[in-house]
């Protein structure tokens, strides 16, 4: 298979140096020419987002305000009007619920879901006095198109497999547009390709079964693992410790990239600083629906649940 | 007055609610809850120890490093070992020093210095500033999101126009330092937020020449930062509600 077509993704040919250039290229998967908020929503004002948070961390906020292009600051002050936003909006206590309950009246807002929601009790989460379920079903209700970010807000992530048995977006919600950006956290380049997308067509980008945005998803890691030679020479890394084991297949430590779908080998993290599996760490299968406890044990792959053999 | 609630808290990683009782305009009680619960200790119990630091690391995705680092730590403990190799000890320090870099800063602007600024007093800027414009702009339109709205400004807040100016002019500095330090621990660490290589036993990772000079770089960078507007302004702002009772002069 030559060079050209293992950068084949969503039918566009994109080769390797584009893909580096993070949203440009992100932008470019989706078939958007270049990194353009459309003229509609500028003379409109700029288009409404809500964020919520459920059951999370806060790292699908940090991993999004973690890319350079576009500039963060352009991000919240230029792009789009985020009116509730947990972690950094000034407001709080009522001026917040305020701001929110303002907003759902007013629709017709794009509405990103961070973090699960407790299905076991209600009572594992409550913001301003009520349980968030309630809340994330009214938002939901008035919005026109549900972003779910993380892991968790998609398949339920960690969260999931714990007590509250946290459930994502699309186990709540239907009859809506939905998005599933799942990772733990998300890659910043499948949020904002996948809202330009949005904000430019009206509607979501093409989706696999698992709503995912197959611009990004279509792909397994493993396919183009740097260390896929090693694959098919079986060489299996044993012991990190080892020299001469450098660059070795990292299946024996639990790399689940073989079932995992997702661009990670091709476009690195951080502005293509880095990827799990380039730092001799195993894929963890952080976008796959099945994860964490499908997954569980990770650094391992002796025994391996959900049906799935090597 | 009597009971005073602020439920969301924001600007926090999580959920918390605040209860206040007021008597006479002084609190007489109070009290913080967490209104989340994810269960994640007990998610841990029976799994096999080396998902413990993968699973932990994901308590907070702000100050994310310590959390993985620290449960590697327990789980070296429990198992007896006792020493880490250097290259391991000193490449978790990069790792998580990083962090540091970027959630200090972090929780300094983004997350506390908002309480207490005055951002209304932007209206009256004059200066150059391309993005202090833009808040100014964005505050005339009333279309200030997320930055606005917010509580009354009171006497704790800080309307002089020059120091609210620089403070804001400042936060959003950080926000893009931020970024850099995210990408100096990813260097080492995979990825960011949520590093993949402090795993139980040491670091799964040696960096490239190049890398470790693109970190020696980017450090360079973050220090600058650090002693010339970091710590003045944690000076300057950081003595904030005292005015109060002990008048300061700003700017």
């Amino acid at each position: 298979m030559d060079k050209e077509k293992e950068n084949f993704i969503h039918g566009v040919f994109i080769d390797r140096r584009s893909f580096l250039k993070m949203t440009a290229a992100a932008a470019a998967a989706l078939g958007l020419g270049s990194l353009s908020w459309p003229d509609s929503a500028e003379a409109a004002g700029k288009p409404a987002v809500l964020w919520l948070h459920g059951q999370e961390c806060t790292g699908c906020t940090e991993s999004v305000l973690s890319a350079l292009d576009p500039d963060p600051r352009d991000v919240i002050l230029d792009v789009v009007s985020i009116r509730y936003h947990e972690t950094i909006m000034a407001a709080s206590g009522y001026v917040a619920e305020e701001a929110l309950e303002a907003t759902i009246l007013e629709g017709n807002y794009v509405l990103v879901m961070e973090g699960s929601i407790p299905n076991a009790d209600d009572r594992y989460l409550y913001v301003a006095g009520k349980p968030l379920r309630i809340t994330f079903l009214e938002a939901a209700q008035n919005a026109a198109a549900i972003i779910a970010i993380g892991a968790c807000a998609t398949y339920g992530g960690i969260n999931g497999a714990t007590v509250t048995r946290g459930l994502g977006v699309s186990d709540l919600v239907s009859g809506k547009p939905i998005v599933n950006l799942p990772g733990c956290p998300l890659k910043p380049t499948w949020f904002y390709g996948t809202l330009l997308y949005y904000l430019n067509n009206g509607t979501l980008p093409p989706l696999d079964s698992d709503l995912r945005p197959l611009a990004y998803f279509s792909r397994k890691v493993h396919q183009d693992c740097p260390r896929r030679f090693n694959f098919m020479q079986k060489n299996f890394l044993t012991d990190w410790n080892d020299p001469a084991q450098e660059g070795y297949c990292l299946f024996l430590k639990g790399c689940k990239g073989r079932w995992t779908r997702s661009d990670c080998s091709l476009t690195l993290w951080n502005e293509g600083a880095n990827t799990c599996i380039k730092s001799n760490a195993p894929c963890a299968g952080c976008t796959e629906a099945v994860f964490y406890d499908g997954f569980s044990p990770l650094y391992t792959n002796g025994v391996i649940k959900g049906g799935m053999i090597p | 007055m009597g009971t005073v609630i602020v439920d969301p808290v924001t600007r926090i990683e999580g959920h918390l609610k605040i209860t206040t009782e007021v008597v006479n305009g002084v609190v007489t009680d109070a009290h913080a809850s967490g209104t989340m619960a994810r269960g994640l200790e007990s998610l841990l119990i029976g799994r096999d120890t080396r998902d413990a630091p993968y699973v932990t690391e994901r308590v907070c995705g702000v100050c994310f490093g310590s959390h993985g680092w620290c449960s590697s730590l327990a789980v070296e403990a429990a198992h007896g070992t006792t020493e880490l190799p250097a290259l391991a000890r000193i490449m978790r320090n990069l790792i998580v020093g990083a962090c540091f870099l970027h959630d200090h800063p972090l929780h300094f602007y983004h997350l506390s210095a908002l309480d207490y600024l005055d951002l209304a007093t932007l209206v009256n800027y004059a200066g150059t500033d391309t993005y202090i414009n833009k808040i100014k702009q964005l505050i005339i339109d009333n279309d200030a999101a997320p930055l606005l709205p917010r509580y009354e400004p009171d006497g704790f807040s800080i309307n002089d126009l020059d120091t609210v100016a620089s403070a804001v002019g400042h936060y959003l500095d950080a926000l893009v330092m931020q970024v850099k330090a995210k990408r100096m621990s990813a260097l080492f660490s995979g990825k960011q937020p949520h590093q993949a290589s402090i795993v139980p036993g040491g670091v799964t990772y040696l960096p490239t020449a190049e890398q470790i000079a693109e970190f020696r770089t980017m450090l360079v960078e973050q220090t600058d930062f650090i002693n010339n507007v970091y710590i003045a302004d944690v000076v300057a702002l950081g003595t904030g509600p005292i005015c109060l009772w002990q008048p300061l002069t700003w700017g």
